[in-house]
């Protein structure tokens, strides 16, 4: 992982929050990786940081202003919420070396929930646990969909 | 200024961390609190392909459930990205993946 990369990506997300207000944190993800070139649109977790980093900002330099008036209060991008999932997932970023922002919220999610689906309180919540239970807990990476596989990121040593 | 369409949300394509179509669970409390409105509802943001086919990124159940109530209802979706290089016809329609 290329922490410079990943903090510049995430900084770009925070800023792409702003833009699309109403995204939850993992839909908005999902959202940067179909902006990679590409013929087919792609998911998150195989889409490298550079790669996303590189679609958001030629995105973010074509957008105009938007009118997010017809969404109401439902703007969770402008809430403090975000901000703290944005800093907490670069925290828990560095900890858990993952060489791609997607594979990382994936894993974080696990298979229960979706990325596109899960909302920012959840997200948190997850991370936040991760978080402060760093170092008493063994990381156990799932990449596959198998069934007796850890669900998150989460095994404890008992 | 953004570009908006009038379009069937049967015709949209699923993005593809959602090519299972609407999450039910968010589904049912939607139709059970909009039914048959689409007065207010926001517009649908898509991104456009080289062919003109439109993604849906934000607003799959929004979609599905005019779909699924109000077939043939034009709903306003925003095209806030061109992906010139893309081609989504593999991905599956609202209407493929309706309840």
């Amino acid at each position: 992982m290329n922490s410079m990369v990943r903090e510049d990506l995430m900084r770009e997300l925070a800023e792409l929050s702003r833009e699309y207000a109403p995204m939850r944190f993992g839909q908005l993800v999902c959202f940067a990786a179909t902006l990679v070139p590409g013929t087919t649109p792609q998911i998150p977790a195989a889409v490298s940081d550079q790669a996303m980093l590189e679609a958001i900002r030629e995105h973010r330099s074509r957008l105009k202003p938007r009118d997010l008036s017809a969404f109401g209060d439902d703007t969770p991008g402008l809430r403090p919420i975000r901000m703290e999932l944005v800093d907490l997932m670069s925290k828990v970023g560095n900890e858990y070396r993952l060489e791609r922002l997607g594979q990382l919220v994936d894993l974080l999610v696990g298979p229960n929930h979706g990325i596109y689906d899960i909302a920012d309180e959840q997200l948190l919540s997850i991370a936040q646990q991760y978080w402060e239970q760093r170092g008493k807990n063994t990381v156990v990476i799932t990449t596959g969909g198998g069934g007796d596989e850890t669900d998150s990121m989460f095994a404890s040593e008992n | 200024m953004a570009v908006l369409l009038q379009v069937d949300p049967r015709t949209l394509r699923l993005p593809p961390i959602r090519l299972q179509g609407a999450d039910p669970a968010k589904l049912q409390p939607q139709i059970a609190r909009h039914g048959t409105t689409i007065t207010g509802m926001p517009p649908l943001w898509v991104e456009r392909d080289k062919n003109g086919e439109l993604m849906v990124m934000d607003g799959v159940t929004r979609a599905t459930r005019v779909a699924k109530l109000l077939p043939g209802q034009l709903v306003t979706v925003e095209v806030t990205a061109d992906q010139p290089g893309a081609d989504y016809s593999s991905l599956p329609r609202v209407e493929d993946r309706l309840p």
